[in-house]
């Protein structure tokens, strides 16, 4: 009602004046309340105090700039139409100069990334702007690519998530891809979408897909790096069988050959996250022609036949047959 | 020095009763935000013989499981310290909590025996990632028992108090662990998993 409105427009005013005089814990509390006002139960104000808000991306104290990124990573969950308005900020915070807000940046862009991509895939006759935000996403996305060579190594770990959700994202599913409820793939991208093409993200999303093998490969790969790359690689294996191959083929080399710098405890730890991967990738219908070098895996892991036989999806004779084909 | 108030920890046994809650006590009293749960499909506790242990649902508060054992047989439970343990639950939280059913977010996890840690890994592993949040998760092992149980308290207290003095603590953890571990003689298991 307009009443509800007033009365929230004017909390909200009060609360963005005291932005200039608050202690950095009282500006974190202050963004707080005001995301959960306008976005939880006033959107309609969400344009006339997107500019207070965003001017905090600028403040001396990163948890400040953190909450600012909530802020924009809700936005695009609740308005995905202000992307426009919104995505030029997280390709200037992705410059931030603390690994903290990058971090945080990086997490918020998985959702937006996909939000956004989903809400322009809708768009018939698309402005301007639009196509200036899709401009922007898509630095945003070579951005954080980026960051897979970065020096901290936490920045690393989460790009790789970030990519993981971009291959996913950038490619089709098939009969035996694990379903998920929120699963957007290329085939939700329609023939004539006019701002991008299903055939250029899926090249792009390959390539990632490569450049993503070649990081789980590398001698000097950290030991977190490593266990958050197996993940994700086994996450895309599942959602999108058509990876399956290289993935296994990468679990294989792994195996042979744990990187050198790993210390005995971080050896314990990759083995038993790629023992994991493995049987859960063998519980996917797709593995199934892959399924002789994950049991030698699993056996060289510690696994028992027994428990491998378990693992294994039951099949018909008929569709053992289709399959071996 | 990161906040020990704004990193949020979570310590996970079998059953929440012994060695998550000896820790809990611990961390709590020195400010760190911890809650505690435990991986099993029941909570249970020894029993007045070997195998007849007493066995409780998840959600049965400390209170009751204390007044039941102290029903059974109060001079025995006594003895064997678990009425004592139970009133020390008691004082910090409710009741033994499950992990597998919070729908709370950490920082860090902190398991206290292999097993514990693969049901952890397995439990995150099969949830769908939302917001990319990292959670480092450590295992660190503690023998189930009361004396163990506080060792295994200070042990992990002084782990989390390095880990809590660092900046960035997912670009130090790997060395920190490092450290910690010829320092203790002692192998911790790591993992990096995401909500």
């Amino acid at each position: 009602t307009d009443e509800k409105t007033a009365t929230a427009r004017a909390r909200v005013v009060e609360w963005c004046n005291e932005f200039s005089t608050a202690s950095p814990s009282g500006k974190c509390e202050l963004l707080v309340k005001v995301q959960e006002t306008i976005l939880g139960s006033c959107i309609e104000l969400i344009e006339e105090f997107l500019e207070p808000v965003l001017s905090l991306a600028h403040d001396q104290n990163m948890e400040v700039r953190k909450q600012v990124v909530a802020f924009v990573e809700q936005t695009c969950k609740v308005k995905v139409e202000l992307l426009p308005y919104v995505i030029n900020i997280i390709s200037m915070m992705l410059r931030d100069s603390s690994a903290q807000v990058i971090k945080r940046v990086i997490q918020a862009c998985g959702s937006i990334y996909k939000n956004g991509l989903q809400w322009l895939c809708t768009l018939s006759d698309p402005t301007d702007s639009a196509e200036q935000a899709w401009n922007v996403l898509s630095l945003v996305k070579a951005q954080v690519l980026d960051m897979i060579d970065n020096e901290n190594d936490g920045i690393r770990t989460n790009a790789i998530k970030f990519l993981e959700g971009i291959i996913v994202l950038q490619s089709y599913s098939d009969e035996d891809s694990l379903k998920r409820e929120s699963d957007f793939s290329l085939a939700d991208v329609p023939e004539q979408c006019q701002l991008f093409r299903r055939q250029k993200l899926q090249e792009e999303g390959n390539n990632i897909f490569d450049i993503l093998l070649q990081f789980h490969g590398a001698t000097h790969i950290s030991s977190v790096n490593l266990i958050a790359c197996t993940s994700s690689l086994c996450t895309i294996a599942k959602m999108r069988p058509v990876f399956m191959g290289p993935v296994v083929e990468a679990f294989k080399q792994l195996n042979a050959n744990l990187p050198p710098t790993l210390t005995d405890s971080q050896v314990s730890s990759v083995r038993k996250s790629l023992k994991m991967q493995l049987q859960t990738l063998l519980k996917n219908r797709a593995s199934f022609e892959y399924v002789s070098s994950i049991r030698a895996m699993l056996l060289d892991l510690g696994a028992s036949q027994n428990e491998i036989q378990k693992l294994m999806p039951k099949m018909d004779k008929q569709e053992v047959a289709r399959r071996q084909k | 020095m990161t906040d020990r108030k704004k990193l949020a920890i979570a310590l996970v046994c079998s059953s929440n009763l012994n060695r998550s809650m000896e820790a809990h006590n611990f961390l709590a009293k020195r400010g760190f935000n911890v809650r505690s749960y435990g991986t099993g499909e029941r909570v249970k506790l020894p029993g007045l013989t070997f195998d007849r242990p007493n066995v409780y649902e998840f959600g049965t508060s400390y209170e009751d499981i204390y007044r039941d054992l102290e029903s059974k047989d109060k001079e025995f439970y006594t003895q064997n310290g678990l009425l004592h343990m139970l009133d020390r639950n008691r004082r910090i939280k409710k009741c033994p909590e499950r992990f597998q059913e919070t729908k709370e977010k950490f920082d860090i996890i902190v398991t206290v025996e292999e097993r514990v840690y693969d049901l952890v890994i397995l439990h995150m592993e099969s949830m769908d990632s939302v917001d990319n949040r990292p959670v480092h998760v450590l295992n660190v092992d503690v023998v189930d028992n009361h004396e163990e149980a506080l060792m295994g308290a200070f042990l992990i207290t002084d782990m989390l108090n390095i880990i809590s003095k660092s900046d960035d603590i997912d670009n130090d953890i790997d060395e920190i662990i490092q450290e910690f571990e010829e320092r203790r003689n002692k192998t911790i298991l790591h993992s990096v998993m995401f909500y």
